[in-house]
């Protein structure tokens, strides 16, 4: 009893101090230092991450029925009601991933050079804080409003600190996330309306469907608005040109949170949300849904292929793994869907860590284009040692989360439709070859002559550097060769999910 | 029946607080009061006007024979845009705008007159009131005179503003002439429903509403909008922004709630109606936000914003005219979005008035560059106020634009919604090409901001009453 006590201090505790570091910040602009700053931004980020592993631990250690919530609370200070947060066996992994690619993203940013960066703390803690708010409340409202926190201070962030195309990135980037969020909105209205529910909490809804069920049409209606707005914010194909241009641009730590971390809203709250709510739904759109979903893996993996920016690449491979993801939706098995949430845990940390270290890169070489490297595994080791294990873990080897992720959606496909397994398993190749390729661009062979003259003077990472980098590679291998951690929950969820869908 | 009028005067308490404040600003003038006194004079007659609005207890409505609603929260909100107006006033005082606190006497009796406007429960009265305010208002978008720009937009605020009364007038000589009842209930709104089977009526009031479009800048009507905002006083620009609009809606609102199709077994013609105001609806919003698109002027930029929000207005009032069981939604929604608008609009109009440059006709968005530099409040009230326009949560805007749509789901106005989001997507490019450009450090930014900072902390106030509402509405529903 006292144990759940402390958990919902903490998961208070975990959403509410970036937030508060941010409004920190804000109120006492004038007054802090670059120091100061970095300081609450990395404190903050700590705060979180601790709070956010040890609900983990506790939550796989002692799953609830059916892997259901657990910590529910709602504060109410001074007569304002703040959301309810809870944590279900869905959303702790998530929660987890968004405090640790946080935790990476703040001590990154603290040992870079930036100006204003107070500013820039601000902005991080405010986008961090809303993503952990996302992952974790229960109220599909906040839910959308938490994610729309990060919407403002990305564009903000891409503007000052951005790299080449930054305009036009970041614009096209609000006004794609803002189209995504609108339609999302109008089926989160839409399923609102339609069951009848008191409020916006997962609760009065699944008590209102319980009451009087959808009929089929609006089923696919509401789920069809979901997976376009959200598909929008997840870049489905034809829905992705954004995201490559947008990671490319904006500045390291908020392209680490932006890939990593919420990106996967979408695909989240289709989990949480339109999956149980609307399995019929799902039913009607799983075939289109599989077409899409290929497009993403093959055609803009073949993108991918031919990238010579490194950073390009790395961006158009994150929208190649979302295919994959997709996949495992639409094979409407608790199998696939777990193997989602694995792959989007997996891919979040391992796409953060790439783009830490291909911003590391670019910057020590002064070049974007691949084909201008090489060599680099002399001088740096250690960043060549990272940069592979990253690249062997978004291309699925085993051992590291995004493996199990990707053989079990792979398994469920197959009795979706062996053609569109095999398909999709082609994704897996094309990842291998445009990783492997890179690394061996950029780390193996000579140096080439552009970077000749100052090859002599680029350092590997610093001690400082190399924590960051650890923090994720630490996550993904423990959830490699633990898979059971995140699982373990997920299994008696998903199937709780699957026989409510049957009995209906 | 002819009766005799009874005249409740604490009815217009608050209105004859303005008038007789206004007149006597006027008479101090003639007795040598200092500019000083006469400015603290009004606004001490404003916050009075504001106790009597909130605090008289009003007697029975409706009053002066029928032809006067009660008191409606619209008196408030007034108010709080002529006080916000004489405030932003001082900065355009400061930074060199003509000085004079006849100013004050005039937007009084302008706000007294749409109070008015909003209340009246006869055409006759809404239009003396309506013709009263605009008088004011063309007085005050002409107040620099030496302007040629004031004096463009003022003119053509005369020309339009002749227009509309004409078709207004014109408009009302039908009404009357369909004869719904006889003498002073001619044009009371309680006989419009029995006026439904007359084509004459029809016609009449087709007129007054398109009267009350150009009030609203909603299209077709909307070209005034953009020369006046950009050509009048800055301050004057935002009361025309917030108050001339939100009081065009609030009558609109009004008459579409007093046509009761069904009562009269119309349901084509209320069909046709319902269509009508949404296509009306839709056009505004798509030409609001296509107009903005192109815009590098910032005045006119809320000109164009100002347009489209008059369109997510109509939206609302197409839902009421649809289906009046909501209209008991009506005023809580319409309230709060005008609400979660003149506090943006208010701020943001702020930050324009703090920069030099008298009446800040060719303020562009590359004047604010480097902005994040010079001004972090200037900066951060930006932020804030332009995510609100652009509905972005957890501000005020993003749940208007939420209980809106939520309203148009129930009246199932779908294709209404889509044009809503559609045009709120656009509308994104140009709120936040004015956000970039304060954090834009490349080139530009040459116009000075004012050394006047006495009104930071009222910008800064409405910025966190534009965060505060947002919270507020999240208590008062519990979502």
């Amino acid at each position: 009893m006292e144990t759940n006590e402390f958990c919902k201090i903490l998961l208070n505790a975990a959403v509410y101090t970036p937030l508060a570091g941010a409004l920190l910040v804000a109120v006492f602009f004038p007054f802090f230092g670059t120091k100061g700053a970095k300081g609450l931004g990395v404190f903050a980020s700590g705060v979180s991450l601790a709070a956010a592993v040890a609900l983990w631990a506790v939550y796989a250690s002692n799953v609830p029925a059916a892997g259901g919530f657990a910590f529910a609370s709602s504060p109410v200070v001074c007569s304002v009601e703040f959301p309810t947060l809870s944590l279900n066996a869905v959303s702790v992994p998530m929660f987890a991933l968004a405090a640790i690619v946080g935790f990476a993203a703040s001590l990154w940013a603290a040992k870079t050079e930036i100006g204003n960066a107070r500013l820039y703390f601000l902005l991080l803690m405010f986008m961090q804080g809303g993503l952990m708010g996302a992952f974790s409340t229960t109220n599909i409202m906040w839910m959308y409003m938490f994610h729309e926190f990060a919407l403002v201070p990305t564009f903000i962030a891409m503007t000052i600190w951005g790299g080449a195309g930054k305009r036009m990135a970041a614009m096209q980037m609000a006004i794609y996330l803002t189209l995504g969020a609108l339609v999302s909105l109008v089926g989160i209205i839409a399923l609102y309306m339609q069951t009848g529910a008191d409020d916006f909490s997962l609760l009065a809804i699944a008590v209102a469907l319980a009451k009087s069920p959808l009929s089929a049409q609006w089923q696919y209606t509401v789920f069809g608005l979901l997976l376009f707005g959200l598909g929008t914010l997840v870049s489905l194909f034809p829905f992705y040109s954004w995201a490559p241009r947008t990671y490319a641009a904006a500045p390291t730590s908020f392209a680490m949170l932006h890939a990593g971390v919420l990106k996967k809203f979408g695909l989240y709250v289709l989990i949480q949300v339109a999956i149980p709510f609307l399995p019929l739904g799902l039913g009607d759109w799983a075939k289109p849904l599989a077409v899409l979903a290929l497009f993403n893996v093959i055609y803009i993996g073949l993108v991918t292929m031919a990238q010579r920016d490194l950073k390009m690449m790395v961006s158009y491979s994150s929208v190649a793994h979302m295919g994959l993801c997709f996949l495992g939706l639409a094979s409407m098995s608790v199998l696939g869907t777990g193997g989602a949430v694995l792959l989007m845990f997996g891919h979040g940390a391992s796409v953060a860590l790439l783009f830490m270290l291909s911003n590391a890169i670019v910057n020590k070489t002064g070049q974007w284009d691949m084909l201008k490297m090489g060599g680099l595994y002399k001088q740096t080791p250690v960043l060549a040692s990272f940069f592979l294990a990253a690249t062997l873990a978004s291309l699925g080897l085993p051992c590291f989360a995004n493996f199990w992720g990707e053989l079990t959606i792979l398994i469920s496909l197959w009795n979706f439709s062996p053609t569109i397994c095999a398909l999709g398993a082609t994704g897996l190749i094309i990842s291998a070859i445009y990783g492997l390729r890179a690394m061996a661009n950029v780390f193996m062979g000579k140096p080439s002559a552009e970077i000749a003259q100052k090859f002599g003077s680029i350092a590997d990472l610093t001690l400082c550097e190399k924590i960051p980098a650890i923090v994720l590679l630490a996550a993904l291998v423990f959830a490699g060769f633990c898979p059971k951690s995140i699982t373990g929950a997920l299994d008696a969820n998903l199937s709780a999910v699957a026989t409510l869908t049957q009995s209906k | 029946m002819e009766g005799t009028i009874s005249f409740e005067w604490a009815a217009v308490s608050t209105e004859a607080v303005l008038a007789v404040s206004a007149a006597a600003i006027l008479l101090m003038s003639a007795f040598g009061f200092g500019r000083r006194a006469k400015s603290l004079f009004a606004m001490f007659a404003l916050v009075a006007a504001l106790a009597v609005q909130i605090f008289v207890p009003t007697a029975a409505a409706p009053s002066f024979g029928g032809m006067l609603g009660g008191k409606s929260i619209f008196g408030v909100f007034v108010l709080a845009c002529a006080m916000l107006t004489s405030l932003m006033a001082f900065g355009y005082f400061a930074k060199g705008g003509r000085r004079g606190a006849e100013f004050f006497a005039v937007l009084m009796v302008c706000t007294a007159s749409l109070m008015l406007f909003v209340r009246a429960e006869n055409l006759l009265l809404s239009f003396v009131a309506l013709e009263c305010a605009t008088l004011c208002l063309y007085v005050m978008a002409a107040w620099s005179v030496s302007k040629p720009s004031s004096m463009e937009g003022a003119v053509k605020y005369l020309v339009i503003s002749g227009v509309s009364g004409a078709m207004f007038l014109m408009g009302l000589a039908f009404v009357y002439g369909a004869g719904l009842s006889c003498g002073r209930d001619l044009l009371s709104f309680a006989n419009f429903s029995s006026g439904l089977v007359r084509p004459m009526f029809v016609i009449g009031i087709v007129f007054v509403l398109g009267a009350s479009l150009f009030k609203l800048a909603a299209f077709p009507f909307q070209f005034w909008s953009p020369d006046v905002y950009q050509g009048a006083p800055t301050p004057v620009s935002a009361f025309f922004a917030v108050a001339s609009k939100a009081a065009g809606v609030v009558f609109l609102g009004k008459v579409c709630m007093s046509l009761d199709f069904a009562s009269m077994g119309l349901s084509a013609l209320h069909d046709k109606a319902v269509l009508a105001v949404s296509i009306v609806a839709g056009a505004t919003i798509i030409v609001g936000n296509l107009g903005g698109i192109t815009q590098v002027n910032a005045k006119r930029l809320l000109a164009f914003s100002g347009i489209s929000n008059a369109g997510y207005l109509l939206v609302l009032v197409a839902v009421v005219l649809k289906f009046s069981s909501l209209g008991g939604m009506f005023d809580p929604v319409l309230y709060y979005y005008l609400a979660a608008y003149m506090f943006a609009n208010y701020a943001l109009f702020f930050a324009v008035n703090s920069f030099e440059g008298i009446d800040d006709y060719d303020q562009s968005l590359a004047d604010y560059r480097g902005l994040s530099v010079r001004s972090p409040v200037m900066t951060g009230t930006l932020v804030v106020n332009l995510a609100s326009l652009a509905g972005i949560p957890p501000t005020a805007g993003f749940f208007g634009k939420v209980l809106i749509l939520i309203m148009a789901w129930n009246a199932q106005l779908y294709w209404l919604m889509g044009i809503m989001i559609a045009g709120s997507v656009a509308s994104i490019y140009y709120y936040f090409a004015w956000m970039r450009s304060a954090f834009d450090s490349t080139e530009g930014g040459e116009r000075r901001l004012g050394e006047n900072r006495v009104l930071y902390p009222t910008m800064a106030a409405l910025s966190v009453a534009t965060f505060v509402l947002g919270v507020a509405v999240l208590c008062m529903y519990g979502i």
